[in-house]
């Protein structure tokens, strides 16, 4: 056994039970593999897409998680650049989350294209002007800063770092974090922004289309701005569920409840441009394309979608978590950041799904979808992925700085 | 690529007459068969099956015998102005020929992330939900000059660029290095059993469409987007006119009215 | 086994460093290529390969009309269908069913071989058999049948079409000792009759549409199908011209035709023909009428006396009486000031045509009503005059010469047809397959027909193939009937083999399609006139005598000299379109263009059309044979065949169709549409790609009514329903469409086949099952477009 101090023994769940909490997870997906290699041999005609709905569940789950991954941009943002230094508690567990976000998303992707074997076309033959080239570019090379800044929690791991190269690597990596995370923020910065500028450039599909700044769509920015509002309530989230399951104490409770109002305020702002922009948008930009406000919201699309987005999960957990004695009690601490979250998953399905819905032709219908089961099994399965990798990190990184002392 | 490019000389567009269009689906049929489109046993489900050429049914919402219908046909409108599929597609696969204002898909390219489907407002494009596959011998009346597609890629109205391809070789061999009249013809065009299509340089006085989109029945399906089209409509029905564009905020064309008639 | 770190640190260091050794290889870039590369060029995507290309001419044999096409080859393979420009039928127009016809040649529908039943006909399985076999196997069955005596006893249905193969058909029956070829029925049967009874003509009606400055349609599906599809697209854009033609479509719902035309008069089901009369009545008592034309050439118009004495009224009396447009109104619901200004707009518009039947021709309708349609043309002198109607003219072929007979063939030929057509009963039809009775039958051919999905008469039809002892189709396709034969002997496609059709329906001009092969038979199948010759040739004496020639080529070689001894018309081609175009006539007879038979006869084969641009109708009298050699508006051949004593009975009446029955509240409407193929025949999978999802969804069929029946019945959009008549049911589901007549329940034709290929296959049902045919009492034919019907929801 090591006899490092600065790596103390943390007390772990026995292997059994691990395995059991694993093994669950663990079909979970190998479910999603079967669904997946359905999608890969017999091809999409699989999925309950169609030429109406081309994005379906998975872009959504894409584009919300990748929001929601952006914990670990805005957090190494924060801890690195701007020295935060509380995140020092959690940031560890930030990247975890942002890797799994991100490389989860593009393993979602590659199913979701219908020739994964030419997807290196989009760097091979980029489009420069295509708001999705930037983000296959962006999200990649971002997935790569991840791996970096994940690379020295792992050769924190006391038997890696009995490994001279692997510690030095891990050591050298880590005193020029500064840089990644600054590469991160930039990387990340733009294709959050790409992603709302996906939607926001489609300026044939008026419930999306959004009027901006040069070449970038409003949009662009409230993604942006929502990503990293939604972003810090996951990790809240996350860290709140380990410490409940592995029933440990990893983080100080005041520095859940200063991320979580960091969250909230952010998410203030966030919901203030985004009324501003939907109210510009009913009134201007969607009738100079023909079309009343009203005619985008049909059953089951309807109105709730945007009630829930700004109401329910919107200002809701903005203000639970902005009352000081609300996020310092768990309960309410959960509700906010999960409202939060769910606020950005609403977004994105209603960028994603009811932009096609919406039919632009007059002589087409309004149509509705519904996802097969090897979709779902495919989105249950990048979660059951993010689990494992979050349980075997937690078990055998040294994720949290603080717990021993927390434990002690 | 903007439309007033004087530089730009050759601009290649659709005039469609919807009076005369009866929806016999003549030119929906030579489109598929001209460029090897697959067809499956349930055809009815028209939000997966394959057409390039799609014949919207729209009505005039009148009760009986004041009902009238109109045939829509809608190739694709091969936009021009930053065409929106173009601008999209992350592997360039879809490609706006600036010397003639061809919109054409390099299906070979496409990976198949059908964002250019959710950029077209018109529907045009269609994805390879499945393998091709053409039943024991029907393969054998497949048109050599246009590859069939394979599953997993999006594929779309070109106005048989290959048509153009050839015309244009064919001219080379004559010598020529422009374009007579009647040289390219899209198949659909070609079809029309009652000329209700035309098609020509839509620059060039010579060509008969070049006048008839100045016709007062002239229109194009969504101008407010400002795709700009170059696939042009004619009607003489103020009823059929309003069918081509949404038109909420004016009441007098009720958009959600509109909506009750829909056939296609 | 037990790993120490020694040698797991080896083996993480050997992977780690394999791993990175292999990606900086050239390695990995290579196989991401060729990963890409394979998914361009996927072995199960086909390559459609490249070969010598050639532009054939043709004719299209999907329908009757007879239009001229033109083949794209490549290689040995046909990849494309044009019109031909130089056709004078259709000039360059086809229909969306000739341009996938090749959809059908290369269709999986498609019999390979002589198949022999093995299993029972409801379930059949099909054992291949070589031709040497089937031939022998048919060639002995009739002569078992002849040695009985019982040759009468065989039947053929065939096509309506007219053709050298249907004339060895019926040679072929008379040789071996039967009168019994039997063409399945069209509406272009009740209008013979009708030209029977009114011209005395034993023919067809054509109609100079060309030429005619207003097409009256009482109720025919000009745009959907009618006559030749070409030759009618023509017209309709004469519509736009600048010297235009106008249509009036009177029928009672908004079809293509209807919602085309430059006027739509809506009409309550079955009421065409009092239209007509209301017309008819208007031209006359506002003295429109051409009243030379009456005076010198009409029978039967105003009162008369018969040789006995008899005070008879005329057609005058009889219509002014009875109907004046009020009177209309209340039959038709078309409004009395409506009529009038039909009957000033028709005679304004002179020449005009009024052309009736339903549908695209394969609905019938009581003779009556084509009566009085007809004597419109009649009474604005528009007989035999162009932009008028004529009778179709002949086509100057060599006739077949006289059939060889023996004695059974003389014993069986003499017995009358077994379906009663010529007979006292139905002295004015030819064929009434209706009547057809399984047990009087001993052996059935079916010809290039469906009868099984088709006929009205779907409970004979079904009783046919039931019980008919022995039934030999000849066939391209695997359709309802071939699937219930007990032998099939199968036929090249229209491109594969030699045929003709003489003359188009309705055209005035004769034209005469050639049909020779474009490309080697796909399969081992032979032509329907080659398969007659190797029987009669298997069964000897003077079967084998009648049919002297080796081919049908030959045949048609021979028959072709008629027309060179006619040194008249011309040969379809550019030129000669050319000059038709500029109004003029063919530059020199066809013997001066074509001096040899040999350069006529290789002429044809290129361009596979002869016509007469300037047909000689002759004289008006040869349009009119009847008793009293005029137009007859009281039909004595009528009165002599029937005895009516009634003067009504014997002119142009309304009769009222009887489409009301207790417990029923709804009329079913057969719609014909242009996309099915709705005569039992083969729909190619494009077609069925252009129907729309409020027709067909998945494999359910939609019924249109209007909203307010809907309403009235408690109905909406997309319900599923029972669709109910007398004769039976069918489960289907509704679209709510303005342009049906509220009451009415309209049923596409074409659907529901139970044979065919899995694109055809169990698409809907078929409107046969609910849809009664009654029979005519003058013709025989079935009166089959309309029944009683009533909707529950499921």
């Amino acid at each position: 056994m090591s006899s490092q101090t600065d790596m103390p023994t943390l007390q772990r769940c026995s292997a059994p039970k691990f395995l059991l909490w694993l093994s669950f997870w663990v079909l979970l997906l190998l479910w999603g593999a079967y669904g997946a290699f359905l999608c890969l041999y017999k091809g999409l005609n699989q999925t309950g897409m169609n030429n109406y709905f081309v994005f379906g569940v998975w872009i959504t789950v894409d584009l919300a998680i990748i929001a929601l991954g952006a914990g670990a941009f805005f957090s190494g943002f924060l801890f690195y650049v701007l020295r935060f230094n509380f995140l020092k508690e959690l940031i560890g567990a930030a990247v975890v989350v942002g890797f799994i976000c991100y490389s989860g998303a593009i393993g979602m992707l590659t199913i979701d294209i219908g020739q994964p074997l030419r997807g290196y076309f989009s760097f091979w033959h980029a489009n420069v002007h295509s708001m999705l080239t930037e983000v296959i570019f962006c999200i990649t090379l971002y997935l790569f800063v991840l791996t970096i800044e994940f690379v020295p929690l792992i050769t924190e791991n006391r038997r890696i770092r009995e490994m001279p190269f692997l510690r030095h690597l891990g050591e050298n990596l880590h005193g020029i974090m500064v840089v990644f995370a600054l590469v991160g923020t930039f990387l990340s910065f733009f294709h959050q922004g790409s992603l709302g500028g996906m939607f926001g450039t489609l300026f044939a599909r008026p419930f999306s289309y959004r009027t901006g700044v040069a070449i970038w769509p409003w949009t662009f920015f409230l993604f942006i701005l929502s990503a990293i509002a939604a972003g810090p309530a996951l990790t809240t989230l996350v860290v709140w569920a380990t410490q409940k399951i592995t029933r440990r104490r990893l983080v100080n409770r005041p520095t859940l409840s200063r991320l979580a109002k960091l969250s909230a305020i952010l998410l203030v702002i966030y919901l203030v441009l985004k009324a501003a922009d939907t109210i510009y948008w009913a009134n201007f930009t969607a009738p100079e394309m023909g079309f009343r406000f009203t005619d985008f919201y049909k059953s089951p699309y309807g109105m709730w979608l945007l009630f829930g987005e700004f109401y329910l999960f919107g200002l809701v957990p903005a203000i639970i978590l902005l009352i000081p004695r609300a996020r310092d009690n768990d309960f309410w601490l959960v509700i906010g950041c999960l409202f939060t979250c769910m606020g950005i998953v609403l977004n994105r399905f209603s960028f994603t799904i009811q932009t096609l819905a919406v039919p632009v032709m007059p002589f087409e219908k309004f149509v509705v979808y519904s996802p097969t089961w090897q979709e779902w099994s495919i989105v249950a399965a990048v979660i059951s992925y993010g689990v494992i990798l979050f349980s075997l990190a937690y078990r055998y990184l040294h994720l949290f700085p603080r717990e021993a002392e927390l434990n002690g | 690529m903007s439309t007033e490019s004087p530089q730009q000389s050759v601009r290649y567009g659709m005039v469609i007459d919807l009076d005369k269009c009866t929806g016999c689906g003549n030119c929906a049929v030579a489109c598929h068969m001209e460029n090897n489109v697959p067809f499956r046993t349930d055809e009815s489900d028209k939000s997966r099956n394959m057409a390039w050429l799609r014949i919207y049914k729209v009505k005039n919402g009148a009760e009986y015998p004041h009902a009238r219908v109109a045939y829509i046909p809608r190739p694709c409108m091969q936009c021009d102005r930053h065409t929106p599929c173009v601008s999209v597609c992350p592997a360039s696969a879809t490609n706006y020929d600036k010397s003639t204002g061809l919109v054409d898909q390099i299906n070979t390219r496409c990976i198949g992330c059908r964002y250019c489907m959710a950029a077209c407002p018109y529907m045009v494009r269609c994805f390879n939900w499945w393998d091709p596959a053409w039943p024991a011998d029907a393969e054998k009346y497949l048109n050599p000059d246009v590859a069939p597609r394979m599953r997993g890629v999006v594929e779309k109205c070109t106005f048989c660029s290959h048509r153009y391809i050839q015309a244009k070789n064919r001219a080379r061999q004559e010598g020529r290095n422009y374009l007579e009249k009647g040289d390219y013809i899209p198949a659909c065009v070609e079809a029309c059993p009652v000329e209700a299509m035309h098609f020509g340089d839509l620059n060039d006085p010579e060509y008969e469409v070049a006048h008839l989109i100045k016709s007062p029945r002239a229109f194009r399906l969504l101008e407010r987007l400002h795709t700009e089209p170059k696939v042009y409509y004619l009607s003489s029905h103020e009823w059929v006119r309003r069918w081509a564009d949404n038109d909420a905020v004016n009441t007098q064309s009720a958009y959600s009215q509109q909506r009750q008639g829909v056939e296609s | 086994m037990k790993v120490d770190r020694r040698i797991f640190l080896k083996t993480l260091a050997f992977a780690g460093g394999g791993s990175l050794g292999f990606l900086s290889s050239p390695a990995p870039w290579h196989i991401v290529r060729d990963l890409a590369r394979w998914t361009q060029n996927w072995p199960w995507v086909p390559v459609p390969p490249h070969g010598q290309p050639a532009y054939e001419k043709a004719i299209c044999m999907m329908c009757d009309g007879g239009c001229g096409i033109k083949v794209r080859k490549v290689g040995p393979r046909m990849v494309r269908i044009d019109g031909d420009k130089d056709h004078p039928l259709n000039r360059g127009l086809i229909c969306p069913h000739g341009t996938a016809a090749l959809q059908t040649v290369y269709g999986p529908s498609r019999i390979r071989q002589p198949l022999k039943r093995t299993g029972t006909r409801e379930k059949p399985d099909w054992k291949p058999v070589s031709w040497e076999q089937a031939i022998g196997e048919v060639a002995a069955k009739i002569q078992e049948i002849r040695a009985a005596g019982e040759s009468h006893r065989i039947v053929c249905i065939t096509n309506n079409c007219e053709s050298t193969v249907n004339q060895l058909l019926e040679r072929f029956l008379q040789a071996v000792g039967s009168k019994n070829l039997v063409r399945m029925n069209s509406g272009r049967d009740v209008r013979n009759v009708a030209l029977k009874l009114m011209q005395g003509v034993d023919g067809d009606m054509a109609y100079d549409i060309e030429n005619a400055k207003l097409i009256a349609s009482f109720g025919c599906s000009l745009l959907e199908g009618w006559g030749t599809w070409g030759r009618l697209y023509r017209s309709y854009a004469r519509t736009f011209a600048d010297n235009p033609v106008q249509i009036i479509q009177v029928e009672p719902n908004l079809s293509i035709t209807a919602s085309k035309a430059t006027q739509w008069v809506p009409i309550k089901p079955g009421t065409e023909g009092a239209l007509a009369l209301g017309i008819a009545h208007v031209l006359i008592r506002e003295r429109l009428h051409d009243e030379d034309f009456v005076e010198k050439h009409c029978f039967g118009f105003e009162d008369w006396e018969d040789s006995s004495g008899k005070g008879h009224s005329g057609f005058k009396s009889h219509v002014l009486a009875q109907y004046a447009p009020q009177a209309v109104e209340r039959i038709t619901t078309v409004p009395a000031k409506e009529i009038e200004k039909l009957a000033f707009k028709f005679a304004e518009n002179m020449p005009a045509v009024a052309v009736g039947g339903k549908g695209d021709g394969q609905l019938f309708t009581n003779v009556y009503e084509l009566m009085a349609i007809h004597s419109l043309n009649a009474l604005m002198g528009n007989i035999n005059k162009t932009g008028g109607v004529f009778v179709k003219p002949e086509v100057p072929l060599t006739p077949l010469p006289p059939v060889v007979m023996d004695e059974e063939a003389a014993r069986g030929y003499a017995v009358d047809r077994l379906d009663g057509a010529g007979s006292a009963a139905h002295p004015f039809s030819k064929s009434l397959p209706g009547n057809l009775k399984a047990d009087e039958i001993r052996m059935l051919f079916v010809h290039d027909s469906n009868p099984y999905y088709a006929m009205p008469e779907q409970n004979t039809a079904h009783e046919l193939f039931e019980k008919a002892p022995f039934i030999v189709a000849l066939s391209c396709c695997m359709n309802e009937s071939a699937a219930r034969a007990d032998l099939i002997l199968p036929l090249n496609t229209g491109l594969e083999k030699w045929d003709d059709q003489i003359v188009a329906p309705d055209s005035p001009h004769p034209i005469y399609n050639l049909s020779r092969p474009l490309v080697e038979p796909l399969y081992d199948n032979k032509d329907a006139g080659g398969v007659l010759i190797e029987i009669a040739k298997t069964l000897g004496g003077t079967i084998a005598e009648s049919f002297p020639w080796a081919s049908m080529g030959e045949v048609l070689e021979m028959r072709v000299q008629g027309i060179h001894e006619t040194g008249r018309g011309m040969i379809a081609s550019p030129d000669a379109m050319a000059m038709l175009d500029r109004g003029l006539g063919p530059e020199g007879s066809l013997s001066q263009q074509y001096p040899s038979f040999a350069s006529l006869w290789k002429k044809l084969l290129e361009d596979n059309c002869w016509f007469d641009p300037e047909p000689h109708h002759g004289p008006l009298q040869k349009a009119l044979l009847t008793p009293s050699k005029k137009f007859e508006f009281y039909s004595q051949r009528l009165k002599d065949a029937f005895g009516f004593e009634e003067d009504a009975a014997c002119m142009p009446h309304y009769e009222e169709a009887s489409l009301n029955k207790d417990g029923f509240d709804l009329v079913i409407m057969a719609e014909d549409t242009l996309t099915m193929a709705d005569d039992g025949k083969d729909t190619p999978p494009f077609l069925m790609k252009q129907l729309s999802d409020n027709v067909l969804k998945g494999n359910e069929l939609f019924v249109r009514i209007n909203p307010i029946t809907a309403l009235y019945h408690d109905l909406e959009e997309g319900d599923r329903v029972i669709v109910e008549s007398p004769r039976g049911k069918v489960e289907v589901r509704l679209h709510l469409f303005e342009g049906v007549r509220e009451g009415v329940v309209l049923i596409p034709l074409g659907f529901g086949h139970s044979a065919y290929d899995e694109f055809l296959r169990d698409k809907g049902v078929n409107a046969n099952e609910v849809l009664e045919a009654k029979t005519d009492t003058i013709t025989g034919l079935p009166i089959w477009w309309a029944t009683p019907g009533k909707i529950t929801k499921v």
